[in-house]
């Protein structure tokens, strides 16, 4: 029985096999959901598109080596920006927990397709400088979203738990010195336990200043 | 018993990344990580012919004397209070027909002298049978060692299968099975997935659809209740009822239950049968003629003897024992006597929450398992999951880890030595 079949299953190995060491954290859940197969086809590339949060991200680190960043906010946003920081020598690993699945709550279609088309272009940069997360920043919903007009819609929302994450001795053998973290709204709750793990190990965690936070 | 793999030299990085990607694929393995860590394993124990008879006799027989042990405990609506269950609870049991589940799994150790024991019964909501039925089939597939050893899960899919389509027997056509569990656990809702991927076509040829949702996703309707906008004829509650007690979901499948509306196929018996409490009073009824010989014999041979904490022999020494929480899921709040002062032992006993059973001294095994940072050789300790599906045995589920079997163990695969 194999369900991720196409273009999703396709783009799971396509960013496993890019994220080079970091492939374990390519979370497979949004390419195993049930979104049917016509509705995950890759969407249209935009190459070189990079939202604004992530551009200052960007702008912040600098020319700086072995960091990680993980970017907190609506991956539809920030994946169009893979094979820029690839570019720029990143490894670009999806973090996104996300069960795919249409009607949802959370809506999936442009996640899926985004997933799918930038996993064809997706590649492990020669002599990468660090790492880049990209969480789902869209994992609570919209508040108030449930009522009675979306009863049929499958209720996808989450929050991380962190098993999927890669533990700090972990980014610490791959030479990762510091960690960024961009988010819209400050440090998300569910991962708090993250961050204090991640400082327990002593590796140093950067806010970087959203423009409109 | 005995490990397929207990040289890391033995294990490659790509042969693993494959073994992962297709378990993904194939099984929806999406949650292989624990606090970052891999947690399947592509090895296996091979269980001898004689030891996997034994534990397949004793799966039905103790199946046997759980479900009677339930269905007796279950009329004492007082008794259950004093258990635990609160109230509500209680009386719903008691209303309740305690079956042998759908599905529950028995967790089995084998002693230093080559002795199995029952330490529980995952009655409620056993995870695992993802891996039982996809991932074991990989390993056997990738394993050269494997090659030549039985495969004892090929029969859970249709076990399933077949305990699902009795189960909903006599539904009207076009009647819907709703499977509802908790997105926000991922663990859960992939291993729900898969059971709707795995009920969908067989149960569409009698007539039923099979709808998976949240429990956020229920909602009255106009007659009973509906899942994702679906009306239900039946539900599969994969949410721990610990966790629903008290919520308008448990309120709502309750409510369509006693109207007649709704076939809830597990209800609250598989909470009572996992109860640890029923261990003490299956060991206090060992001899009890209610329970018949094979189940005595049984639970004599095969269950190390269990107490509520108040209620443990004296001359038993704590450092002999292991505390278990009477409600403990997936080895939560168990405590090994050696490890604990007798001050913090005295304020388990002041709880009352607790059940005191016979440590058993496991036997070690040498096991090469996957971390983040390449495979280990090391020593540890294997629970053999037995699958019981309706009360006969029907796959194995094998976890390796530490003396307290955690989420933190290891999946190993399970195997079947020919025979001579």
């Amino acid at each position: 029985m194999t369900r991720a079949t196409g273009g999703l299953g396709r783009a799971l190995l396509q960013w496993q096999d890019a994220a080079g060491p970091y492939w374990p954290y390519v979370s497979a859940a949004p390419f195993l959901g049930d979104l049917p197969a016509a509705a995950s086809k890759p969407g249209k590339v935009r190459p070189g598109r990079v939202s604004p949060p992530l551009r200052n991200a960007l702008r912040a680190v600098g020319g700086e080596v072995g960091l990680a960043l993980f970017v907190d906010i609506s991956p539809t946003r920030t994946l169009p920006a893979t094979a820029l920081l690839n570019h720029l020598g990143f490894i670009v690993v999806p973090l996104i927990e996300r069960w795919v699945a249409s009607p949802a709550v959370v809506r999936c279609e442009t996640l899926a397709s985004d997933l799918a088309a930038f996993g064809c272009a997706v590649v492990c940069p020669p002599r990468p400088r660090g790492v880049v997360f990209l969480l789902d920043g869209d994992r609570a919903g919209t508040p108030g979203v449930l009522g009675s007009r979306t009863a049929k819609r499958l209720d996808n929302r989450y929050r991380y738990s962190t098993h999927r994450f890669p533990p700090p001795s972990f980014l610490q053998r791959q030479e990762i010195r510091t960690v960024h973290w961009l988010s819209e709204r400050g440090i998300a709750l569910d991962l708090r336990p993250y961050i204090d793990r991640l400082l327990d190990a002593g590796l140093p965690v950067e806010p970087v200043q959203h423009p409109s936070g | 018993m005995r490990v397929l793999l207990a040289e890391p030299e033995r294990e490659s990085s790509d042969r693993y990344r494959t073994f992962i990607r297709r378990s993904q694929l194939e099984g929806l393995m999406a949650d292989w990580l624990v606090e970052g860590e891999p947690y399947l394993a592509c090895n296996a124990i091979a269980l001898d012919p004689e030891e996997s008879a034994l534990l397949q006799h004793l799966t039905r027989v103790f199946s046997a004397a759980f479900a009677r042990a339930g269905a007796a405990v279950a009329q004492d609506v007082a008794a259950l209070v004093a258990m635990g269950f609160p109230w509500v609870a209680a009386e719903l049991l008691a209303a309740e027909t305690i079956e042998r589940p759908i599905v529950g799994r028995f967790d089995f150790v084998r002693d230093a002298d080559g002795r199995w024991w029952l330490l529980e019964f995952n009655a409620d909501t056993p995870s695992g049978v993802r891996e039982a039925i996809a991932v074991n089939r990989l390993v056997g597939a990738t394993l050269p060692e494997a090659a030549r050893l039985g495969a004892p899960n090929k029969g859970l899919a249709d076990a399933l299968v077949a305990a699902f389509s009795e189960a909903l027997n006599g539904l009207p056509p076009r009647s819907a099975l709703g499977l509802v569990t908790s997105t926000n656990e991922l663990e859960d809702l992939a291993q729900m997935a898969f059971t709707r991927d795995l009920l969908a076509g067989p149960l569409a040829e009698l007539g039923v659809k099979v709808v998976l949702g949240d429990a956020n996703n229920l909602r009255p309707s106009r007659k009973g209740v509906s899942l994702c906008g679906v009306p239900l004829a039946a539900l599969y509650r994969y949410v721990p009822f610990e966790t629903m007690l008290g919520t308008p979901p448990f309120a709502l499948i309750h409510d369509a239950v006693a109207a007649g509306h709704l076939r809830l196929l597990n209800g609250l018996g598989g909470l009572l049968l996992q109860h640890k409490g029923l261990l003490a009073w299956i060991w206090a009824h060992r001899d009890d003629l209610a329970l018949d010989t094979e189940e005595r014999r049984a639970i004599v041979e095969h269950l190390p003897p269990t107490w509520a904490i108040d209620s443990c022999p004296p001359d038993m020494r704590q450092k002999d024992l292991v505390a278990k929480q009477v409600f403990g899921r997936e080895g939560e709040e168990v405590y090994f006597g050696e490890d604990m002062t007798p001050a913090a032992w005295a304020m388990l006993r002041d709880r009352r929450t607790y059940v005191v059973q016979q440590r058993v001294e496991i036997g070690e095994l040498k096991a090469v398992v996957p971390t983040s940072s390449g495979p280990i050789a090391t020593i540890g300790y294997a629970t053999v999951g037995c699958y019981a599906v309706r009360g006969p045995w029907a796959g194995y589920y094998t976890r390796f880890g530490d003396k307290i079997i955690t989420s933190r163990a290891k999946w190993l695969a399970t195997f079947v030595e020919a025979s001579a």
